[in-house]
């Protein structure tokens, strides 16, 4: 896109383009210059050796992975059905969802022990992956839905027509054609679950349990912070979804391929 | 002009358009049909009621009574807890901040999100670098972002110290200690953060543009703005639309930034919505007043749903 | 009740659904019932957010209880005060926990078994003797003893640098107007005076209850009490010369927005400021070796030093600096719902009256046990053994508490001081707002 531009117009994107690149880099300096004082890297291999680093991160992958893979199929299932399958009380059901959305943490803490416990995942891993699934699946929805407005109803239609189920249709047209909503679905998915802090803490007992968002905690306690080795940690825990994102943000460029289809 | 036909065309090529084969069958298979689509929506609504939707229910019941959250018993009060809202200094002036800072980062992160979307597309050094490292900032947590700006704007911090040297000396202050400057520099903080957020799926929505119908703008004579008023913005009106509710969600629910930052004041200066439900709920063990103030943000949410719904229905018709 | 009922059927549907949902997610839950080890001994779990040389304690009372196994999972303060919730009104939570004296306790208790009883037929009738008083009435609602005091703690302190105050030639101050003098000296060699977050509302209190205290001994407790006016005179000279602090050059600019841990208190260790206003819960990481080495930790750097502390000072010359006001730092208490109560009153009496004590005041904490000495073998320097000494002399003299036990007055005050340091001349307004919720609520 804007492959041909003036000069002046050029100079004026440049400058601008540096000039977010600084806004952007100067702070995230200064987080990495934090994280190296005192000790230097010796924080990053105290943060590696000196908590259950790889357990948590394991714990944390299982329970990421699993939320992206439920609330990925179940949220594009979503959008599928109400865009291109229009399915009744459409409008009810997305106001229902995204309403929901807004119910602060802390109203959620009670209902939701209870409800955990009663279906006995109390201390499991669905404990946790249940409720982020529930956490995610309206964001999911809603760019997904999106998304799909925006495909020419033309190509479902003559998908239809060629004879082929809903299943089919969904998995062999829609999903390629979705895969830039689908890898932006995936990569804020995947932040929402592997930043989550509280809900492992207050639903899984067990303390080999829980997730790499814990890391931190190892260097501060009511009266004392570690701030370097906190900012180490943290550096640490966000360089996978860092890597997530780098991989999949190749899919969100992929654009609009509907001429591949025909 | 071709521009305004692609775009035309472009426009009306929603779904709800694929004319439903059904028509010239009978009615019977059709609702079939769409029963059978329901099935496709039902396990997301299935897990967010299952989770969300009774912790709302919860809440509103919770939300009549008078509890401190430990006590077995409750006393059914009826809406005296809405009631009291009124009387309520703090849940007025969170409401008020809420406000303010929920369109003040909708407007900035919608405007630089977009921008960055657009100016990674331009032929310009950096822009790949640009386009990875707008996202950083939003996975970091807000611990580390929070101390971070307790030290870069406290008084003798290096923002001040930057102004300095670059004599602007006298705008030199403790950003987020004085009152009349803490709320913005809140929103500044977020808008740092979460602009590559909207930038994401700006991103998307764009790349989602047909390449052709570019291309055949641009063979037409269409200059860049004439392609980016008449193809790309027309095309981005769900995605606004998408990123206003998130945006306005987000608005709602801050917590984490403020409590780690101002903790709410100086003053009442950048008390916020969660903020006073946490403390109402958690501190004073006003459970049932908090469950109140949680249907508030529930409410004023299902209001941008609606909208958000209307209009983007509207777009589609 | 009703509303309660409502709740469940109503949780019903979704939850069968969810349940089928969730099984087709796939993933097997494992059983997680950690209450009884495999070799029958009996597990215990213990929640807190602020323990000092946990894994000594727990080594300890393992050693010496081969039947029982103890897993303590520490939590952040606000964190653990939302996990305690659900977990302490169903089977999955502590069998131990702490609280913190104040609205705390007055809300939890009815979730704690009564430690009396089980107290006194373990030491005796006499068995309160063996405590400060203080430390048990502020765990106590009514006769019921809801938790027993893991330490005492006292605030009404300033910490100094005595290092900083030497190259600024000042003495340690007595009043406010020497505190002025002496921080213009120290700002002049370029350090910061008094280190303080008033992000925090509980350091703000602690500075107003030690002005009160100084101003008028023991009349705050009244007004908690509701027998006096918060927007009386006293209180409204209080809170103008709480305010001073700020714009007297005493606090530095900026405060509003600092946190007192880490930001203040690294400060301080830092050397980058004279004076700290904290309580005897400081001592240890600031005048034991071991202590100082961990809050050093928070800083790049060397810690400076050495330091002491002394009465906050007078706001009004002719006046004494106030005595100390505090109690039990926190509280032990066994949840009523534990499936193995007397093995948790066996970790309660070993940490309030046991071997657990005696671990506390070798780091320098304030046993609540009055027969146990606090040691002072660690000092950094000989002199800080006299200072620390006297801080458990007082702690057996205290004017009063420090938390307020009804958290909306609590918040009130906070509230109120915050707009203080935001706007100083809005004392006798924020004070009047104060008396509006103290007037209003019921006690």
């Amino acid at each position: 896109m804007f492959r041909y531009q003036s000069i002046a117009s050029r100079v004026v994107s440049q400058v601008l383009v540096v000039l977010a690149l600084l806004v952007v880099i100067v702070p995230l300096g200064l987080v990495l210059k934090e994280s190296l004082a005192g000790a230097g890297w010796r924080n990053y291999t105290e943060v590696l050796t000196g908590t259950p680093f790889l357990r948590f991160f394991l714990n944390s992958l299982i329970i990421s992975a699993s939320t992206v893979a439920v609330v990925t199929t179940v949220a594009m299932a979503a959008a599928y059905g109400l865009v291109m399958l229009r399915a009744p009380f459409g409008r009810t059901s997305q106001v229902a969802v995204i309403a929901g959305l807004a119910l602060p943490a802390v109203a959620l803490t009670v209902p939701l022990f209870v409800t955990i416990q009663r279906l006995g995942l109390f201390d499991s891993p669905l404990a946790v992956i249940v409720p982020l699934c529930a956490l995610s699946v309206p964001f999911g929805l809603l760019v997904g839905r999106n998304f799909l407005a925006g495909i020419p109803g033309e190509i479902h239609e003559a998908a239809r027509l060629d004879g082929a189920g809903t299943v089919t249709i969904f998995v062999r047209v829609v999903a390629p054609l979705a895969r830039p909503i689908i890898a932006v679905i995936v990569i804020f998915t995947f932040l929402a679950a592997w930043n989550e802090y509280f809900l492992p803490l207050l639903l899984l007992q067990d303390s080999s349990a829980q997730v790499i968002t814990q890391v931190p905690t190892y260097f501060q306690s009511e009266r004392q912070v570690d701030l370097p080795k906190v900012f180490a940690a943290n550096v640490l825990i966000s360089l996978p979804i860092i890597a997530v994102y780098l991989v999949l943000q190749r899919q969100i460029r992929a654009g609009f391929v509907a001429g591949a289809i025909k | 002009m071709p521009v305004t036909e692609t775009r035309r065309e472009h426009e009306t090529a929603a779904p709800a358009r694929a004319r439903p084969a059904g028509r010239a069958r009978t009615t019977w298979p059709r609702h079939r049909a769409r029963a059978a689509a329901l099935l496709w929506v039902l396990p997301a609504v299935i897990l967010v009621a299952g989770v969300v939707h009774v912790g709302i229910a919860y809440n509103a019941a919770v939300g009549t009574t008078e509890w401190n959250g430990i006590s077995p018993t409750r006393l059914p009060v009826g809406f005296d807890n809405y009631v009291a809202m009124a009387r309520d200094d703090v849940f007025l002036a969170a409401l008020r901040n809420t406000a303010v800072y929920g369109v003040a980062i909708i407007v900035l992160q919608l405007s630089l999100g977009l921008g960055l979307a657009v100016l990674v597309r331009t032929q310009t050094r950096g822009r790949h670098l640009l386009r990875v490292l707008v996202f950083v900032p939003v996975v970091l947590s807000p611990a580390i972002i929070a101390t971070s700006a307790r030290h870069v704007l406290d008084h003798d911090g290096a923002l001040n110290a930057a102004l300095d040297a670059i004599g602007l000396g006298s705008l030199a202050q403790p950003w987020l200690a004085n009152p009349t400057t803490a709320l913005a520099t809140l929103v500044a903080i977020t808008v740092w953060q979460y602009t590559g957020y909207s930038f994401v799926i700006y991103d998307a929505a764009i790349a989602q543009v047909d390449e052709a119908t570019l291309e055949a703008a641009q063979i037409d004579g269409a200059g860049n703005a004439r392609m980016f008023t008449a193809v790309i913005l027309p095309s981005l009106r769900g995605s606004h639309l998408v990123l206003i509710v998130l945006t306005a969600i987000n608005a709602l629910k801050t917590f984490d930034l403020v409590i780690l930052t101002t903790g709410g004041g100086p003053g009442m200066s950048t008390e916020m919505l969660t903020l006073h439900v946490y403390e109402q709920t958690i501190v004073r063990f006003h459970a049932g007043y908090g469950a109140a103030l949680s249907m508030v943000l529930v409410i004023i949410a299902l209001v941008f749903a609606v909208l958000q719904v209307r209009l983007s229905h509207v777009r589609e018709a | 009740m009703k509303v309660a009922r409502t709740g469940q059927r109503r949780l019903l549907v979704p939850a069968i659904a969810l349940a089928l949902l969730a099984s087709a997610c796939g993933g097997g839950s494992e059983d997680g019932s950690a209450t009884d080890a495999p070799d029958g001994a009996v597990h215990l779990t213990w929640w807190g957010w602020n323990v000092a040389a946990v894994e000594d304690v727990v080594e300890a009372f393992e050693a010496e209880h081969p039947g029982i196994t103890v897993e303590f999972r520490p939590y952040g303060y606000d964190d653990y005060v939302q996990a305690l919730r659900p977990a302490l009104t169903s089977s999955d939570g502590p069998d131990v926990f702490q609280l913190q004296p104040g609205g705390m306790v007055a809300n939890y208790e009815p979730l704690a078994a009564d430690l009396a009883p089980l107290l006194e037929a373990d030491l005796g009738a006499g068995w309160r003797d063996q405590f400060h008083e203080e430390g048990l009435t502020q765990l106590a609602v009514d006769d019921k003893q809801a938790a027993m005091p893991s330490i005492m703690s006292a605030a009404g302190l300033i910490y100094y640098n005595q290092s900083l105050l030497d190259e600024a030639g000042v003495e340690v101050p007595t009043t406010f107007d020497e505190w002025e003098k002496a921080c213009a000296a120290i700002v002049a060699t370029g350090a910061q005076c008094l280190a303080h977050g008033a992000k925090d509302a509980w350091v703000n209190i602690d500075l107003f209850l030690s002005i009160i205290n100084s101003d008028e001994p023991g009349l705050v407790y009244e007004a908690i009490a509701g027998e006096t006016a918060w927007d009386a005179p006293e209180f409204v000279t209080a809170a103008t010369e709480f305010a001073r602090l700020f714009d007297g050059g005493i606090v530095a600019e900026g405060a509003a927005s600092r946190a007192e841990y880490p930001d203040a208190f690294n400060a301080f260790i830092s050397g980058e400021a004279a004076f700290i206003a904290l309580g005897t819960w400081n001592t240890a990481g600031t005048m034991t070796n071991t202590g100082l080495a961990a809050s050093a930790e928070g800083i790049s750097g060397e810690p400076a030093g050495p330091f002491f502390s002394a009465p906050f000072p007078a706001a009004q010359a002719g006046k004494e600096p106030t005595a100390l006001f505090g109690g039990p730092d926190n509280g032990w208490a066994v949840s009523a719902q534990s499936e193995h109560p007397d093995e948790a009153f066996a970790l309660l009496t070993f940490l309030t009256h046991g071997e657990g004590q005696q671990i506390q005041a070798g780091l320098a904490n304030i046993p609540a046990a009055t027969d146990v000495d606090v040691s002072t073998d660690d000092v950094v320097v000989p002199e800080q053994a006299a200072n620390i000494e006297q801080q458990q002399a007082a702690v057996g003299d205290l004017i009063g508490a420090r938390q307020i036990p009804y958290p909306d007055l609590e918040a009130a005050l906070g509230q109120a001081l915050s707009s203080i340091v935001a706007d100083p001349d809005s004392a006798a307004e924020a004070m009047a707002q104060v008396e509006q919720v103290s007037a209003g609520l019921e006690r």
